[in-house]
């Protein structure tokens, strides 16, 4: 029997990945995943361990974890855009959505689950993906995309975003209605893309491999 | 739990596991189209890149073989005109003697003449000197100082015909071109044994065709592409491409005994800036 959930595994693949290639990931913006991955794989473990062997919730935990996961991913694509305009998007969001989340703790607390945290998040996200392959594309860089690390990162979240829109879309309606009060829905779909993000995640590790002089913010 | 409640959250669990299905595929045809498009893009601008390196290559290679031409020519009339001219003026300063007034004032005479003629090689010499010639005085009269130079040597008899008005093509198109008749001028004196060289220029809308012509001996053309006799062959094969990277046609045609013709058209794109 398995000691975690599945999808847990892959968290841990991407961070043991992240340490074994550090050598080449410490001079890039990446070296941000280290610390990144693992707090995933702990907030993982304990939004597990807390109400299954203790019986207690998780919700605060992930209130705090989600938006930061966002706040992340945003500051990895503002380092890595070349416009300067997508480069205010991103930071434009870093501020604002940080702001929101500072006063929404400050007033509501962090024991409910902000679902809007998932709305927004992954909204911005999926424009923030796709800002960055527009990128891609008006380059005039003649490398091979495929060994590029932040194209298999932005694919991750990419599709991680877009698979779960469905469900942030509906979650505040969900919630409210209380539809999914065992959220088996939200792991049904959740945890199948966890398992692609972080196989993604970890892919571009491997890719840095051959990539030596990666930029640097 | 109410029925009611159990089918709606059933048509919503539904709703949403399909909604991410769908979702992720369109996602996912996303990142393929885009991945082919970037893949297809680069490898244009990749492409574009091999021929813009190339076609510096080219153009330096070319310089460079000018200049090597430039320095052969020079030695050259040097040897056979300037210095002969010299020698004999004075020879005939050497053997003045001022017994004979008339012989006295001939000989005079004479070596002006060909002291004048020294000079007037060495001013012809001295133009061609400036290794940007080429693009400094354009290509016809760099082709026609070339023809000049040839038709000194008394070897071969030169005729050039310049038909429509004349405009000056881009600077580098110019020097590639200048390179494919100084060579095929090199393979008309050292192979053909020709007696006659007619050159031909043609400017019209169209744009601009030049055409030489010899009486000399020919090449067997099918021995050429068989891939026999590879020096040539690769002269040839480098005029070739050297036309094709400026976007020129390049014919040449010749069967043993009935000389060789050297065709080449560039389709109009003049250079307005250098519009005269």
């Amino acid at each position: 029997m398995s000691l975690f959930p599945f999808h847990i595994y892959f968290e841990i693949t991407a961070l043991l990945a992240c340490i074994l290639f550090w050598s080449s990931a410490k001079d890039t913006d990446l070296r941000w995943f280290l610390p990144y991955l693992t707090l995933i794989v702990f907030v993982e473990v304990m939004g597990w361990y807390l109400p299954v062997f203790l019986g207690k919730t998780n919700a605060w935990l992930f209130n705090i974890s989600v938006p930061i996961e966002y706040l992340f991913f945003a500051f990895i694509f503002y380092a890595h855009y070349a416009k300067p305009l997508n480069r205010k998007f991103a930071l434009i969001f870093i501020v604002l959505f940080s702001a929101y989340v500072i006063c929404y703790s400050l007033i509501k607390g962090i024991y409910n689950f902000n679902t809007y945290y998932l709305l927004i998040g992954s909204l911005v996200m999926i424009i923030l993906s796709v800002l960055y392959f527009s990128e891609q594309y008006s380059k005039t860089e003649t490398g091979n995309i495929w060994s590029e690390p932040m194209f298999w990162i932005t694919t991750g979240v990419f599709l991680f975003n877009a698979g779960e829109f469905s469900y942030n879309f509906l979650s505040e309606f969900i919630v409210k209605n209380n539809l999914d009060p065992t959220i088996s829905l939200f792991r049904l779909i959740n945890n199948k893309l966890i398992i692609l993000f972080y196989l993604l995640i970890a892919i571009a590790f491997i890719c840095l491999r051959n990539t030596k002089a990666y930029n640097k913010v | 739990m109410p029925e009611k409640y159990k089918s709606i959250q059933q048509g919503l669990t539904d709703y949403v596991r399909t909604g991410a299905i769908i979702f992720l595929l369109l996602a996912l045809l996303f990142i393929i189209f885009i991945v082919f498009s970037i893949q297809r893009r680069r490898k244009m601008i990749l492409e574009k890149k091999q021929m813009e390196h190339q076609y510096q290559q080219t153009l330096l290679q070319t310089q460079l073989e000018i200049q090597e031409q430039t320095l052969k020519n020079i030695s050259q009339e040097i040897h056979d005109n300037i210095g002969q001219a010299l020698s004999l003026a004075k020879l005939n300063l050497n053997t003045m003697t001022p017994i004979d007034d008339e012989m006295l004032q001939q000989k005079i005479l004479n070596s002006k003449e060909l002291v004048s003629k020294a000079i007037v090689d060495l001013r012809d010499l001295s133009r061609s000197l400036d290794t940007d010639y080429v693009q400094q005085m354009g290509l016809q009269r760099a082709i026609e100082y070339e023809v000049e130079m040839i038709r000194k040597t008394g070897t071969v008899e030169t005729n050039m015909i310049v038909e429509g008005s004349m405009f000056r093509l881009e600077k580098q198109k110019e020097l590639i071109l200048f390179r494919i008749v100084q060579e095929t001028f090199n393979n008309i004196l050292k192979h053909a044994g020709a007696k006659n060289i007619n050159v031909n220029i043609n400017y019209d809308a169209a744009g601009f065709a030049l055409i030489i012509r010899d009486d000399g001996k020919g090449v067997d053309l099918q021995s050429f592409n068989r891939g026999e006799n590879n020096n040539f062959g690769l002269g040839i094969r480098n005029m070739h491409n050297r036309a094709k990277l400026i976007g020129a046609d390049f014919k040449m045609s010749s069967m043993p005994g009935e000389g060789t013709e050297v065709r080449i058209i560039l389709p109009n794109e003049p250079n307005n800036e250098n519009k005269q």
